[in-house]
């Protein structure tokens, strides 16, 4: 089986791709947000989510709705199939980073400003081109 | 991929912790969102003890943002976290004053840390 840069298989990083996208599909929105605080950080969250507060983001997870679910479900996915192959604060910077394959936007920008439909496929190419990377390169 | 880079320049998050209230910066802060670093910090200072201005995640701040930032700091008990580039820059126009080392538990952009 072909090997991926990072040593794994392609077969597992496929997977994970597709157990990233039913993971963050399946729970409550409550949990969707949570998990986002732990991976990202609230005030990121709140960037991608759209408001000036965090304490927004903290009703999100009890009783509020928030008003964008789908953007935070897409943003768990692609920080959960970072965070697989990657660490959280790698998962975090390429959240809030300028990125090359996106124009160089900002990641965390995009979900803010764009239509999710105009943007989900760009970042979800640059999120598996950035997961399937390998470890730091000695220059 | 065709996306106005002018319209995702920067996002400014309120986060209380404790009686301080901070001011995270993601972006960009310029001409274009000068203003809004502004507000947020106006809006911050009625309620806070201090005001934290967190410019670890900011991948620029211009002279407007500074401008800001010594405006505030005349009426606002202010403190900035900043990176060592943006250090230098603020020794050099006199802002020094303002810099504070990250507090225990502290993660740049505020990630896992806060509480609200």
């Amino acid at each position: 089986m072909a090997q991926a840069p990072n040593g794994k298989s392609d077969r597992v990083n496929v997977l994970s791709d597709v157990d990233a996208h039913g993971h963050a599909m399946e729970i409550p929105i409550q949990v969707v947000v949570s998990e986002l605080i732990d991976l990202l950080g609230a005030p990121l969250v709140a960037v991608i989510g759209g408001v000036g507060e965090t304490r927004a983001v903290q009703q999100w997870t009890t009783d509020r709705t928030p008003q964008r679910p789908n953007v935070l479900r897409f943003a768990l996915q692609l920080a959960t199939m970072i965070a697989r192959t990657k660490d959280r604060e790698l998962a975090r910077a390429w959240f809030e980073g300028s990125n090359p394959h996106l124009d160089d936007a900002v990641p965390a920008l995009l979900l803010r400003d764009q239509p999710l439909a105009e943007v989900q496929a760009n970042l979800m190419a640059a999120a598996r081109s950035f997961a399937l990377r390998g470890g730091p390169q000695t220059i | 991929m065709a996306v106005s880079r002018d319209a995702t320049r920067a996002a400014i998050i309120r986060n209380k912790v404790g009686d301080d209230q901070y001011i995270h910066v993601f972006g960009e802060v310029d001409i274009e969102s000068d203003d809004e670093f502004r507000a947020a910090i106006r809006e911050a200072a009625k309620t806070a003890k201090r005001v934290v201005v967190d410019l670890t995640r900011c991948t620029y701040i211009g002279s407007q943002g500074f401008a800001v930032l010594v405006t505030a700091r005349a009426v606002t008990n202010l403190a900035v976290l900043a990176p060592r580039a943006v250090k230098r820059l603020m020794e050099v126009v006199g802002l020094s004053s303002l810099l504070i080392d990250p507090p225990a538990g502290f993660e740049a952009g505020g990630g896992g840390w806060a509480e609200m």
